[in-house]
């Protein structure tokens, strides 16, 4: 801003010094075109102007110069012939009377006569020919009816005259005053018309003469205010264009040698060098921020590295962070799941070990129980064998007393079967408690495999039940055994007795012989629990297969849990490594 | 009007005796002439009038130097007792040698007081001579009649 007063201050003093302050405002403020175009403007309107003049007095002179030569001209023609020919006709008249006074010859008088009747004739039809041209004017128009409205009256007079002058020339005489009078106004009107055409003319040329004049001093003066106009626009024009381009040359160079403190000037103007100014000004305020920004650019941009790359460390850190917590967390999370589903694996595992080993106990059970049924089915047969068998000792009591030795040796044997039978119901009781150990253990299992177990739970205390039931049973052979036994005890001591007492065998047969039904009655319910157990083992088996199988594809599920779990942590062992990756490429950018 | 029924009777003994023989005619053989003319006028009518006026022959229209003329009020000749030439012509602008419009003058006389006399300058049909005349013009009819005499 200092350098634009100083620079201000020359301008100024040469604005002052044209005095020209406006004029330069004004020529400052308009386009390089209008500027450019000024010059011819002034040039070309000076141009128009002379022509636009010289063109309309150049119509005007031809349109006066026609009048004049063809219309006016030969108006004054017409008219100056009808007058002379009325100054010669009265002529005529004159010397006629004077002739016919002086005693001329008939002969020249007639001819005479007949020159001034023609001559009248011809007048009239001049006179005519005058009245109906064309470019009279309304005045002349007027003037020519009243003529011609004379001329008869004239005629008239002229032809009495003549007429009288044949035979009375005295009386010609006396009638040449009117004569006169009628020719005098008509050839005074004819002198009127014909002065008024003739000042007509006068009037067109003294026109003409006029415009030539004024043309000749507004060409001259055209001609002189466009040059020098045009001159001084020029100079005008050249000045505000030329002076400040040769400025803003120079301040360009110096700009593209590197100078930015070079004052521009030509601010406040508004047309293209004022643009212009104001476009190098931008210019300069680029190159000097560029400038500085150089200067300050290799700091800044270090500094400004540094930033971001702290920003970006700190970005890059907290994003580490936050994205390790998630990656750890869900790392620990698919742990967790992984040795969830390895422990359910386990499970799975045992749960399927377990069952293959109850399907197998099961299985046992339900070999144990059918032979248990097998034995209870023998132990039927043999205790209807025995009822047979007693009932024949009944009936044979009293062959008895003989074969008493054979019947003591049979009782013998019966004890001794009885006896067998023993070890067989304590196995039968080992399997009944195993079986309802089993059957527990099976619905803890049920319980534990949920809603796939409910069936199967239903089954177990089934066979809880038939265990218990087959506890039951054995307990109440048992019994019945210990009774046989007891019996048998009585029967070998009867027997002795029998020996002696053959009376009272048959008494003590049929007591026997209703103890043995009683016995087969109870055996045969053995058989039956025993073949009921042994149904509902084989169920109990089949379930356990049933359970087996599920619990099969409970393993296989879990090992798919097992490897989804696996791969999981593959992919979140991979995320680890890919934020690791990408953390080192943040922290290098 | 006893001058006048004189004039009148006088007149009448005029027409009624042959003219005395002297050179020239007077005023009051002037005015006889023109009373003539308008008997004749009221007794012929226009036409047989204006013919005895214009004709030579007819002596008690055409008396020495005495002859009648005849112009209805337009100018218009229709008699002339010398100068037959005239008839048919229109004098209303003639003037004589001292520039007298004679004719309007008459015209003038005729439709104002009716009658009267006019002096101006007349070539005298005897002598062929422009003379001093002074003529008697009384209104008859559409026209006026006129009788002149020359003083010598």
């Amino acid at each position: 801003m200092e350098g634009l007063a100083v620079s201000r201050a020359p301008v100024a003093t040469l604005k002052a010094f044209w005095g020209l302050r406006s004029v330069f405002g004004i020529l400052n403020n308009l386009s390089i075109q209008i500027k450019a175009s000024a010059a011819s403007a002034v040039l070309l309107i000076c141009l128009l102007g002379l022509g636009a003049n010289a063109y309309m007095t150049s119509t005007k002179s031809a349109e006066g110069l026609r009048v004049l030569s063809r219309e006016i001209e030969g108006k004054q023609q017409a008219v100056s012939k009808v007058s002379d020919a009325i100054v010669t006709t009265h002529m005529k008249i004159f010397r006629y009377v004077s002739w016919a006074s002086n005693s001329v010859s008939p002969k020249l008088l007639n001819t005479l006569y007949g020159q001034i009747t023609s001559d009248l004739s011809e007048l009239s039809v001049r006179i005519d020919e005058l009245s109906r041209r064309p470019d009279l004017s309304a005045e002349e128009k007027a003037s020519l009816q009243d003529i011609t409205a004379k001329w008869k009256k004239c005629i008239s007079r002229a032809k009495d005259t003549i007429d009288v002058g044949q035979t009375d020339a005295a009386m010609a005489t006396m009638m040449l005053g009117q004569t006169d009078d009628a020719f005098k106004a008509v050839y005074s009107d004819i002198q009127k018309m014909s002065l008024k055409t003739i000042s007509a003319a006068n009037a067109i040329r003294n026109s003409l003469y006029a415009d030539a004049e004024r043309t000749k001093k507004v060409i001259i003066l055209g001609t002189v205010l466009g040059f020098v106009v045009s001159a001084f626009v020029t100079f005008m024009v050249g000045a505000s264009i030329v002076r400040p381009i040769k400025s803003i040359t120079a301040v360009m160079q110096q700009l593209s040698a590197g100078r930015t403190d070079v004052e521009i000037g030509h601010r406040d103007r508004r047309d293209e060098i004022g643009q212009m100014v104001q476009a190098i000004d931008v210019f300069r305020a680029n190159m000097i921020e560029i400038h500085s920004m150089e200067q300050a650019s290799h700091q800044a941009e270090q500094h400004r590295v540094a930033e971001r790359r702290a920003a970006m460390d700190e970005l890059a850190g907290e994003f580490e962070k936050s994205v390790q917590q998630i990656a750890e967390e869900l790392t620990a999370a698919v742990t967790a799941m992984h040795s969830n589903a390895q422990a359910m694996s386990l499970i799975a595992a045992q749960t399927r070990d377990k069952s293959q080993s109850t399907a197998g106990i099961v299985i046992d059970t339900q070999t144990n129980v059918a032979s248990v049924a097998d034995a209870a089915e023998e132990l039927a047969k043999s205790t209807e064998e025995l009822s047979a068998q007693t009932h024949s000792a009944r009936e044979l009591t009293t062959k008895t007393v003989v074969e008493s030795a054979n019947a003591s040796a049979n009782v013998q044997q019966l004890f001794d079967a009885v006896s067998q039978i023993v070890p067989i119901t304590g196995l039968i009781q080992a399997i009944a408690r195993q079986t309802n150990l089993l059957a527990l253990n099976a619905t803890i299992e049920a319980a534990r495999a949920g809603n796939a177990g409910k069936g199967f739970a239903v089954v177990a205390a089934e066979v809880k039940s038939l265990a218990q039931q087959t506890a039951k049973a054995t307990e109440e052979i048992n019994q019945k055994i210990t009774a046989v036994n007891a019996s048998c005890g009585a029967v070998v001591g009867i027997m002795e007795q029998i020996i002696s007492t053959i009376g009272r065998l048959g008494e003590g047969t049929m007591e026997m012989a209703t103890a043995v039904g009683q016995q087969a009655a109870a055996t045969q319910e053995i058989s039956k629990n025993a073949q009921q157990a042994a149904d509902g083992s084989r169920i109990v088996a089949n379930n356990i297969v049933e359970l087996d199988n599920k619990t099969r594809e409970n393993d296989d599920a879990s090992g798919q849990t097992l490897a989804g779990a696996k791969r999981l942590l593959d992919h979140a062992a991979n995320l680890q490594t890919q934020i690791d990756k990408f953390l080192r490429h943040v922290r290098a950018a | 009007m006893r001058i006048l029924a004189f004039l009148a009777f006088a007149a009448l003994i005029t027409i009624a005796s042959p003219a005395p023989a002297a050179e020239f005619g007077s005023k009051d053989e002037a005015v006889a002439m023109v009373k003539r003319v308008q008997a004749e006028f009221k007794k012929a009518g226009p036409e047989a009038t204006f013919k005895e006026v214009s004709d030579k022959a007819v002596k008690q229209f055409h008396d020495r130097d005495l002859y009648p003329f005849v112009y209805d009020m337009s100018g218009l000749s229709v008699a002339h007792g010398a100068r037959a030439a005239l008839i048919g012509k229109n004098l209303i602008d003639l003037k004589d040698q001292d520039g007298k419009y004679l004719i309007r003058e008459m015209v003038a006389m005729a439709k104002g007081p009716g009658s009267g006399w006019i002096d101006y300058k007349w070539p005298n049909p005897l002598t062929n001579k422009i003379e001093d005349k002074s003529s008697y013009v009384e209104k008859m009819g559409n026209y006026f009649v006129g009788v002149g005499i020359y003083k010598q």
